[in-house]
């Protein structure tokens, strides 16, 4: 199951480490900033729910939903090269689809953890006073 | 040519529509299986489509 390279993360990771890869960002954006600071805002403002989706799947024991949530989100992430959050949305989804709710439930403090982390990154690519701050 | 782009997540949707107009295409824009599915049956309906795969209500396949 883990011989295959995530095409997610292979497609968009920050080489380095960083939060996210501002580079393999603004390609997807087409080299257009202005683009790039609407898809961060987009991102900002959907992946807080989509959190909220997680809890409320794991809180009724919706594999289904958990595995498809942590999916979206993190196939939103990798547009970012949001490579950290890529990842913890795949344990997410990994540990829903083995049938193991207590460890998705675990890796989803993780994922809010690295959403938090990424969260000043994507402010300032929106061009947030509070990311530029 | 029109082009369908049906996709949940909306940032995917703003990057293939930026891209396919920047190329000179005209997109319509949906983010559930079903809504590409009636939008392919629609009059006038586009003629090439980029589907996401795992969609709610009807998948992309």
């Amino acid at each position: 199951m883990h011989d295959r390279p995530d095409p997610l993360l292979t497609a968009a990771s920050a080489p380095d480490g960083r939060v996210l890869d501002v580079g393999a960002a603004l390609a997807r954006a087409g080299g257009d900033v202005r683009l790039l600071a609407e898809l961060a805002n987009m991102f900002l403002e959907d992946s807080a729910g989509w959190l909220a989706d997680l809890a409320g799947a794991l809180q009724r024991g919706d594999v289904a939903g958990v595995r498809f949530t942590a999916h979206l989100l993190r196939g939103s992430a990798a547009n970012f090269g949001a490579q950290e959050v890529c990842r913890a949305g795949r344990a997410v989804e990994e540990r829903a689809r083995a049938g193991d709710l207590r460890g998705a439930a675990a890796s989803c403090g993780e994922l809010k953890a690295c959403l938090l982390r990424l969260r000043p990154a994507l402010l300032a690519l929106a061009g947030t006073e509070e990311g530029n701050a | 040519m029109k082009v369908l782009i049906a996709d949940d997540d909306r940032v995917i949707r703003r990057i293939l529509e930026a891209a396919l107009s920047e190329w000179g295409y005209a997109t319509v824009a949906v983010a559930d299986g079903r809504a590409a599915w009636e939008a392919l049956r629609a009059p006038d309906a586009p003629r090439f489509a980029i589907l996401d795969w795992l969609m709610p209500g009807l998948d992309g396949l």
